[in-house]
């Protein structure tokens, strides 16, 4: 079954909206459009909640008109079995602003996949993603920017931790026009494995064909730093606080920066 | 007997570190260890406090007549003693408040006193910075994370006074420090000192050992204490070096 729905934003929205969805049939696909109109302002958070079985094949199409800052957070929290195939395209207007947030955790197969469009000057977005993967399941992030006019920029940057044989992909990539001088990009993808046949990949693409830009990437993959849970250990926390502490650590500073207070407390705990 | 170790020897990655290191620490006591670089005395403090990075061969620890031997480094903290590190680690991410307050209640709990909420430990927290004079915005950023060497070191103090400890070893803590810093933190650790406890200071410098008295000196050399003294010993070593000290151990050595 589909659905669509619209959301149109033209003010400056004085609270978060929050989209609660339960996910119950079992096979569905969504269409949404989220449009802001020229200097409106607003935070999403997009919470989505799956029962066990349930595949869900859904499209977001945001567009951001000049001047317009939008946070939108999409949050999972999924039962074993269901699958998620999520797919966002991003028109930025000029000067606008977007935080664009996914955490994901739980699920059989999450594959998120998010392409913005920079054709005009001064838009910027940053990308964050987090997942936590156990058993055998996977987590794909795919990311691309896409800057076609001068002095726009982006960030990217994904965590995942990986338990078990779970599989994480981040795949983040950018491409800067011919005309898309003064280009600012920034990629980082940081994994952290928990078991020895937990698999992260980091796969950073740069395709630029002008010069006049600054854009780097960095990846880490890992485990937890031997040296920081000794030294936790030694103020008394247990191995298990000591590695909740560091876990959580990982994450909290993407999540800091891409929730704002008022959404925070929405946010479950990962 | 507060604390001892006994004939302790370990390695890290096959090489030798600690050869059969010996020490004893009555209650009140204050230890000082001194030693060239290279001799083992960050390895001592680490390999006393667990860390599994080296080896332990054989010898034995004991605090409060508990072996710490088979313990992790959490059960060593909870058994009562304290490591102040040389390098604290950052961890971003970590607020400093919550981190003390889920040690300190961890301490409490072991204790069997209350634990306390986040309100009346900030109370406690509150006071004890005073005492070091640091900044309370101190306790709301993350552990360690963008510190200067001297806010660590008196982080690590500051842990130091929540957490008291029957046994507090303190790995080079002067280092980093401006002589203000030394002072204040000198006062910490003087403060903290009782009868009923005890201090091993490791250490380079006499400076540190002006502000913090010590009633025994010990000279590490080899992975093991070559010369014990009082504090005497340690002016001595200021004025002359190792030199003629490391020179009478070897060749006793060589004259079997």
């Amino acid at each position: 079954m589909a659905k669509f729905t619209d959301l149109y934003i033209d003010t400056v929205a004085d609270t978060p909206q929050r989209i609660a969805i339960d996910l119950t049939e079992q096979d569905q696909t969504a269409h949404w459009h989220i449009h802001l109109a020229n200097n409106a302002q607003a935070v999403v958070l997009y919470d989505q909640t799956a029962g066990s079985n349930v595949a869900l094949d859904e499209h977001l199409q945001v567009s951001l008109g000049e001047n317009a800052t939008l946070c939108l957070l999409i949050q999972h929290a999924l039962q074993p079995c269901s699958t998620i195939n999520q797919t966002m395209s991003v028109t930025m207007g000029a000067d606008s602003h977007l935080t664009s947030g996914i955490i994901t955790q739980g699920g059989k197969h999450v594959d998120y996949s998010a392409t913005a469009t920079f054709d005009a000057t001064g838009a910027h977005a940053d990308f964050f993603g987090v997942s936590k993967i156990t058993d055998k399941n996977s987590v794909n992030f795919n990311i691309h920017a896409n800057h076609s006019t001068p002095n726009s920029s982006s960030n990217q940057t994904f965590r995942s931790i990986v338990y078990d044989t779970a599989i994480s992909n981040h795949n983040s990539r950018v491409t800067v026009g011919r005309a898309a001088k003064g280009t600012l990009t920034h990629q980082l993808s940081q994994h952290i494995l928990l078991s020895k046949r937990a698999s992260g990949n980091a796969k950073p693409e740069l395709d630029i064909l002008t010069d006049d830009v600054q854009c780097n990437h960095g990846a880490t993959i890992g485990q937890l730093s031997d040296e920081a849970r000794f030294y936790l250990q030694a103020r008394g926390l247990s191995k298990t606080e000591a590695e909740a502490l560091l876990l959580n650590a990982f994450l909290q500073d993407s999540l800091d920066q891409m929730a704002p207070e008022p959404i925070r407390q929405w946010l479950k705990p990962i | 007997m507060l604390f001892s170790v006994d004939r302790l020897c370990a390695s890290i990655d096959e090489t030798p570190i600690l050869n059969g290191l010996s020490l004893s620490v009555n209650a009140g006591e204050v230890h000082a260890i001194m030693g060239p670089n290279g001799s083992g005395k960050s390895t001592l403090a680490k390999v006393i406090a667990g860390d599994e990075t080296y080896a332990v061969s054989s010898g034995s620890i004991h605090l409060n007549g508990e072996a710490l031997d088979e313990m992790d480094p959490d059960e060593r903290a909870m058994a009562g003693l304290f490591l102040a590190f040389q390098y604290p680690v950052e961890i971003p991410g970590v607020n400093n408040a919550d981190f003390l307050r889920q040690a300190y209640n961890n301490r409490q709990k072991h204790m069997g006193k209350p634990e306390l909420d986040p309100l009346d430990f900030d109370g406690v927290l509150q006071t004890v910075l005073k005492q070091l004079r640091m900044d309370t915005a101190f306790a709301d950023r993350d552990l360690n994370a963008g510190f200067s060497g001297g806010e660590k070191k008196r982080n690590e103090i500051l842990q130091l006074l929540l957490l008291n400890p029957s046994l507090a070893i303190l790995d080079e803590t002067d280092s980093g420090l401006d002589i203000d810093a030394l002072r204040i933190v000198s006062e910490g650790v003087n403060s903290f000192k009782s009868d009923t406890n005890g201090v091993v200071l490791i250490t380079h410098y006499q400076r540190l050992l002006d502000h913090i008295k010590p009633d025994f000196v010990h000279i590490l050399y080899k992975g093991r204490i070559i010369e014990s003294g009082d504090a005497a010993l340690a002016v001595s070593l200021e004025k002359h070096g190792y030199d003629d000290i490391v020179q009478a151990y070897e060749s006793a050595h060589a004259n079997g």
